[in-house]
């Protein structure tokens, strides 16, 4: 993983509205301990982190976006190698930032983002 | 010459501003789908709401509360009050704690507004992409004098204010 990975992060069905996705997509939740999951880009194709997402953690994914390694930096945004999970898992670490940083650094994430557009999409919801 | 947009309704293309050309010549184009015509932009904000009533307690992988259907209600009651109709519609999602994110696009900056059902406070953040410059807000939606604040918000944005 380097500067340039791109970290694959799974978009839930509920955060997108007519393709337009929130913000709170690239926040962790109260519940995630304040660590965004994503996939290691290098190591996982965008794909193949979809299929195992849905299929193999039976979660729900409306597509994937990425962002990469050097984008969070320059936000102050430390990325940690979590393998735990599964090997390709990577957290995205908020800790340090009370609510409203992490909203800020949240946004910009997002657009981000959206500059690269969606790298997988779920075509069978559509 | 200068890109023409147009609209086709009935057979018939129809510019959708002035065109530069001689009365009755002829003329030959390629038509090509515009984003700026057909967008139909976000539903209304109580369809959404409304919408929102059929989530159920795990969500989110598990892990989403499920927004209270009478906040739901109030909600949809204050937006239809207090926001004008000619304001840019928002795009509405529920939070993982029970809660609803109201959030714009206008121009560079891209706004929230995230609100707590029960206690009917909400938090406004405005950010800036460009100059990454960002403001918070903490409003009462039980207050008229507080949406006339969020709305004045949105309205200078939206007609390229800061």
């Amino acid at each position: 993983m380097n500067s340039d990975t791109v970290l694959l992060r799974q978009i839930h069905p509920g955060f997108v509205q007519q393709g337009r996705v929130t913000s709170q997509a690239f926040r962790p939740t109260p519940k995630d301990e304040h660590k965004l999951s994503v996939y290691d880009g290098d190591m996982i194709s965008a794909g193949r982190s979809f299929q195992h997402y849905t299929a193999t953690l039976c979660f729900a994914s409306a597509g994937v976006m990425g962002v990469t390694v050097g984008e969070c930096n320059d936000l102050t945004l430390t990325v940690v190698p979590d393998p735990q999970p599964f090997p390709e898992h990577v957290v995205i670490d908020y800790s340090a930032f009370d609510k409203n940083v992490v909203e800020k650094k949240a946004k910009l994430l997002k657009a981000r983002a959206e500059s690269r557009g969606w790298l997988f999409l779920d075509t069978s919801s559509c | 010459m200068k890109l023409v947009h147009a609209i086709f309704e009935h057979g018939v293309f129809r510019p959708t501003e002035s065109v530069d050309l001689p009365e009755g010549c002829e003329v030959e184009f390629e038509p090509h789908l515009s984003n700026t015509g057909n967008d139909p932009g976000p539903p209304s904000v109580s369809s959404r709401l409304n919408e929102l009533k059929t989530l159920q307690n795990g969500w989110l992988d598990g892990k989403g509360l499920a927004p209270d259907s009478a906040g739901l209600d109030w909600l949809a009651r204050s937006f239809n009050s207090h926001y004008a109709d000619a304001f840019p519609r928002p795009f509405v999602y529920p939070t993982a704690e029970g809660g609803v994110q109201v959030e714009w696009t206008i121009g560079k900056h891209e706004l929230s507004l995230e609100i707590d059902l029960t206690s009917h406070r909400a938090q406004w953040h405005c950010l800036d992409l460009k100059t990454e410059a960002d403001s918070f807000d903490d409003l009462n939606l039980d207050d008229a004098r507080d949406w006339m604040r969020l709305t004045e918000k949105v309205r200078q944005l939206a007609e390229g204010g800061s």
